[in-house]
């Protein structure tokens, strides 16, 4: 996450982000984690909407978020649209049409790949120009 | 000759022992990975006009994601904390 905000930080004047969060990946309720139960990052999976809300607000304020965050409906909607379980990257054009998207998660999950991206789409724009 | 019978019953059990941990511990990781590994590709490509959704903002109201890439492109980052 704090790889996403950096390259937010890099190119916010070239690109909106958005964090959309969604179904939990290894919540302490269903498939956990050892390295989550180190990191004290046990929490169950939401069963309604308002506890999913509840838990993107938990998740900003521990991992110090400033990206703005959506939060998907509690029938998944949008993890479905977009293939996103448990994580993925995408940019959407100004045209509505999808330029970039990323690999599956977890190990697809790939921020430096879309910098790459980034850097070559907005290369030549000095940071005083942006 | 008693010893060595010894020895060999304490190697056996503990060898026991140590692969029906390890057998319980395969099946734990591989029960859960098959019951909640929803992971997909999807259908959606490069070129593809992006589904269009109308979700809730932490905060508060909620916003279209067509809103959002109207005068920049826009990086989206799906994800949990979890």
């Amino acid at each position: 996450m704090a790889e996403v905000e950096e390259l937010r930080e890099k190119f916010r004047s070239d690109a909106e982000f958005a964090i959309v969060y969604i179904k939990e990946a290894h919540p302490g309720d269903e498939w956990q984690q050892d390295s989550n139960i180190e990191g004290e990052i046990v929490y169950n999976q939401p069963n309604s909407f308002e506890a999913r809300m509840d838990l993107a607000k938990t998740f900003i304020d521990k991992m110090e978020v400033k990206t703005p965050t959506l939060v998907d409906d509690i029938q998944n909607t949008a993890m479905a649209c977009y293939a996103a379980w448990p994580e993925r990257l995408y940019v959407i054009d100004t045209d509505g049409k999808i330029d970039y998207k990323g690999d599956m998660g977890p190990f697809g999950f790939k921020p430096e790949q879309l910098e790459g991206y980034l850097e070559e789409r907005f290369a030549g724009r000095g940071a005083t120009d942006r | 000759m008693k010893k060595w019978l010894i020895g060999i019953a304490i190697v056996a059990g503990v060898a026991a022992l140590a692969s029906q941990g390890y057998y319980y511990a395969l099946k734990k990781a591989w029960v859960l990975y098959n019951e909640y590994d929803i992971r997909s590709e999807g259908t959606l490509r490069v070129g593809d006009l992006a589904p269009d959704l109308e979700l809730a903002s932490v905060d508060g109201g909620t916003l279209k994601l067509s809103d959002l890439f109207k005068q920049k492109p826009l990086v989206l980052i799906f994800g949990s904390y979890t």
